[in-house]
């Protein structure tokens, strides 16, 4: 009895899971309807790109609150966990979650001002729903975060209601009082660098300085808000949990292991075949995962063992896995490389060719200059075979993973023919991968399917909450005129194209360092793009100049990721890891530069199908 | 805080549109006198049409320039002189027309929280195709660029055997080159800016529906205004109105040419043809009244179209 009642609550409890996996469900059936009620004339779903981007703004809300409790929210790391005793640790979350709970708060006024003045002018959004509906799961969204976060670093049920009660109705009370007068910025932004060091959601910190700039202002905070849902109801984002969606059911599968297999039999089992077999495959699994660390999660294990067998050192070995599970993000699906088409303007197929040929540029380079193709240092004790290539073998791993391999050509083909728009060709392959992995390989249970769902739900929930917050404080900078401010200025400090371009290399190597790509490509491109287009670089050869540094972001600590998932995934300290990967990020560097200097290899691709001569 | 008036527009920095509205500043910066600050976004830079009306509800902005798909945010009647295709044959008709229900839907939009400050065109969106077409039949196995917010429309579009891809402005270009879509209904102007007509060379010489446009500023910031202040303000919004309309009507005829030189085809249908266009004109009125005009404006626009050409011995 009493554990019926509780597992009901227990379900209950996680409404927002299934809310944002049903949001997620039917965003991958509504494109698919459409695209088979196209040919045939006549009515197909009422306003159906506009509902799925809709759709997109409550898989968003109601993800974050589900990722808040799973602990996915992404914060800027544990850095202050090993100081101090545990009072010290106790006192450094309450601080973080509560500031992050008032700062909800706040963003729960201020988008409750942004409803109320939609209201005034309703609009239908389909079969009779009034759009403000959809627009209201951002209020209730930030209170439920700000209550969850309030209420979970205390451990009493009294003092978690009293507290998960108390912080956001602070916030909202606050600004519902002051919203429209000016107030002191320097304080809010002390606290907010404390709040960002103490551990807090990097959302809440995000959210935070925007609410400080346009207050300091008397903008109204009601910008932020619309900000995000403007970037939530974009045509193009819906391809971003899409394409995630797709990656995670591969991951899930046994899809990396026939992979695996694929390109170790193509490039034979020696030394060098198996490191080239290693590179090509984590660039091409991140491409699917977005470089998000999955990669060295679900192939690390894999690789290890078959780079250790070929008599390849420990160090140099969790090196390669782990810097060239950085390097697949210029290649198409990948979600920064969607992410940057959004928030640059640029078109998605061409941000797609575009990053084809730099893929395998920068592949070359890590091979190349980061060592690993030395034949010096290799243990003879290991079970080194020839080096021979066997056909049939081949030919047999190949059909075995016939399925994965044709996934990429499904994404990018459908899009580049012109059959189908981003948000139809990411649903048409989340569907691919449904369908080939549940019926040719039986290897997707309803359980894993779920759980992909919600995952899925939860990762983008978490990356669209840090999306809107950027693209409020970058509506910000744009309301202050900072970016034509900063063209003039670096204009007249650097007047040669190709020194800004180096310039513009470093600084993006220590931003990458810092910054987590996805808060790195919504803060920085629409500062550094208009700099860059005044120097009469292209906006998609800058994109990928942007999106290779950003790939030596991920070896760099305090925010590299893949250092940490490597770290735990291999079972070595962090610094061994980061010692292992340097010559790697020296080589990325320098493929960088060489992209950045030779426009060509971006632009080339996307030239020649524009029917443009490159030269 | 000092008084400031923000402004934003699609329309590109330094262009005609852009240049009036730094004028309109000037003046109301010298009526407001002190350290009044006066900012225009161009380019896009806050939003597209429907956020720049959202950003001006909230508060964040006081005023915009926009075009009937960003007007009709606040009031959906204004469609009546932008959706209705072929409905008007020049300009001559649309300036009756819109003198005629002006009162009524200024009155219309102060009622929703703004002041038109000033009345502009962007010219007359025609078809741009990449084969070329002559009659309403040669579109149907083609696939037409429409605007993602626009529901009604693509709805119309199907009921009648057309194929509408919704897509967003940015998405033009990249789908015309790959064959996602083959039509892209737009205003000379904007496909030569665009370079639409590189991979769309046929232009069909119909007036398919003029873009109408307005310059509005919020009431709340009307009403900061001191009396002399508004005059001044309604005195350099009519000389910006008078400005926008001659000049942008001589830009789009100097972007017919100057597309023509770099290979445009100008298709002119025959007598025939025109005849099966306005047939199918005909066919989608009653489809568009009560839909994406409201009926009684509808039936106000056609009767005073009816009286202009009636007074004209037509
Ligand atoms: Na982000
Ligand atoms: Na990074």
């Amino acid at each position: 009895m009493l554990t019926n009642i509780r597992s009901r609550l227990h379900s209950l409890w996680r409404f927002d899971e299934v809310l944002s996996s049903s949001a997620l469900l039917l965003m991958t059936i509504i494109p698919l309807l459409e695209i088979l009620l196209r040919p045939l004339l006549g009515k197909g779903i009422d306003n159906a790109p506009v509902l799925v981007q809709h759709l997109g703004l409550v898989l968003a809300m109601f993800g974050a609150v589900a990722a808040e409790r799973n602990g996915h929210l992404t914060s800027l790391g544990s850095s202050l966990d090993n100081v101090g005793n545990k009072r010290f640790h106790t006192a450094d979350q309450v601080f973080a979650k509560g500031s992050a709970a008032i700062i909800c708060g706040i963003l729960a006024l201020a988008s409750w001002r942004f409803v109320a003045s939609e209201m005034e002018a309703a609009h239908d959004l389909a079969y009779g729903i009034p759009v403000w509906w959809i627009q209201a799961t951002m209020p209730l969204g930030f209170l439920l975060l700000g209550t969850k976060l309030a209420a979970r670093s205390f451990s009493s049920i009294v003092s978690k209601v009293a507290w998960g009660i108390a912080l956001p109705a602070c916030g909202f009370l606050l600004a519902a009082e002051f919203d429209g007068s000016a107030i002191m910025l320097w304080p809010a932004v002390l606290w907010l660098i404390a709040v960002l060091f103490a551990g807090a959601p990097i959302f809440a910190v995000l959210g935070g300085f925007a609410l400080a700039l346009f207050w300091q202002d008397g903008l109204p905070l009601a910008s932020i808000p619309l900000s995000h849902y403007q970037i939530t109801v974009n045509p193009s984002l819906p391809a971003l949990p899409l394409f995630t969606l797709a990656g995670l059911i591969f991951a899930r599968t046994g899809a990396a292991q026939r992979l695996g297999a694929v390109f170790v039999a193509l490039f034979g089992g020696g030394v060098t075949g198996t490191v080239v077999a290693a590179a090509i495959l984590c660039s091409f699994f991140t491409a699917f995962t977005g470089g998000s660390g999955v990669t060295i999660l679900a192939l690390g294990g894999l690789l290890l063992p078959l780079l250790r067998n070929a008599g390849f050192p420990e160090q140099r070995s969790i090196s390669l896995v782990t810097s060239a599970s950085a390097l697949g993000v210029l290649l198409a699906p990948s979600v920064p490389l969607i992410m940057y088409a959004i928030i640059a303007r640029v078109p998605i197929n061409s941000m797609f060719l575009a990053g084809l040929i730099p893929a395998f540029v920068m592949v070359a380079f890590l091979l190349i200059f980061g060592g690993y193709l030395k034949r010096g240092g290799l243990e003879t004790t290991g079970n080194v075979q020839a080096a021979h290539f066997d056909a049939g073998k081949a030919w047999a791993a190949i059909w075995t993973a016939k399925w994965e391999i044709l996934a990429p050509f499904v994404a990018i083909g459908s899009l580049v023919s012109g059959l189908a728009t981003p948000t139809e060709s990411a649903a048409l392959t989340a569907a691919y991968a449904i369908l080939t992995q549940t019926f040719a390989h039986r290897e997707l249970s309803l359980k894993v399917f779920a759980g992909s769902l919600s995952d899925c739900a939860q990762i983008i929930g978490g990356v669209m909450l840090i999306l809107g917050m950027a693209l409020g404080l970058t509506n910000f900078l744009v309301d202050a005129g900072i970016p034509d401010a900063a063209i003039e200025w670096v204009q007249s400090v650097i007047p040669n194209k190709f020194v800004f371009l180096l310039v513009l290399s470093i600084f993006l190597l220590a931003a990458g360092a810092l910054m987590e790509i996805y808060a790195a490509i919504v803060v920085l491109v629409p500062l550094l793009l208009p700099v860059a287009l005044s120097y009469g670089i292209d906006p998609i050869h800058f994109g990928i100049i942007f999106l290779a540094a950003m790939e030596m972001g991920f070896l760099c600590p305090p925010a590299g990721m893949n250092i940490y998932f490597a770290s735990a995934m291999f079972g070595k300290p962090i610094r061994y890891v980061a010692a292992s990967v340097l010559p790697a990020l020296f080589a990325i560097f320098l493929g960088t530069l060489a992209i950045a200097w030779l426009p060509v290899i971006a632009t080339g691709l996307p030239d020649f199908f524009a029917g443009k001569s490159p030269w | 805080a000092d008084k400031q008036l923000r402004i934003g527009t699609l329309a590109p920095k330094n262009s005609l549109y852009h240049r009036q509205l730094m004028e309109l500043g000037e003046a109301w910066r010298a009526a407001q006198g002190g350290n009044a600050k006066y900012l225009v976004y161009p380019d896009g830079s806050q939003g597209g049409e429907a956020e720049l009306a959202r950003r001006m509800r909230i508060g964040q902005l006081q005023g915009a320039l926009l075009s009937v798909v960003g007007l009709r945010e606040i009031e959906p009647s204004i469609a009546a002189l932008q959706t209705m295709p072929l409905l008007f044959k020049n300009w001559e008709e649309v300036d009756y027309v819109r003198e005629k229900i002006r009162p009524a839907m200024e009155k219309k939009f102060l009622d929703k929280g703004f002041v038109v400050l000033a009345w502009g065109d962007a010219g007359w969106v025609r078809f741009f195709s990449k084969e070329a077409a002559f009659r309403p039949d040669d579109y149907k196995k083609m696939k037409f660029f429409s605007w993602g917010s626009e529901a009604e429309q693509q709805a119309i579009m199907k009921s009648l055997g057309y194929t509408p891809v919704p897509l967003e402005t940015n998405d033009i270009l990249p789908a015309i080159q790959t064959g996602m879509i083959n039509v892209v209904p737009s205003t000379p102007y904007f496909a030569l800016a665009s370079q639409i007509y590189n991979s769309a060379p046929n232009m069909l010489d119909v007036n398919w529906a003029p873009i109408v446009g307005a310059l509005v500023i919020t009431r709340k910031a009307w009403d900061d205004m001191t009396p002399e202040v508004q005059k001044a303000v309604r005195l350099a919004s009519d000389k910006v109105s008078v400005q926008i309309r001659s000049k942008a009507r001589q830009e789009v005829d100097e972007a017919v040419d100057a597309m023509k030189k770099r290979g445009l085809v100008v298709n002119r249908p025959t007598p025939e043809q025109m005849r099966e266009w306005d047939e199918l004109a005909i066919k989608l009125y009653p489809r568009i009244r009560g839909t994406m005009v409201p009926a009684e404006t509808f039936d106000e626009v056609m009767l005073h179209l009816k009286n202009y050409r009636a007074g004209k011995g037509k």
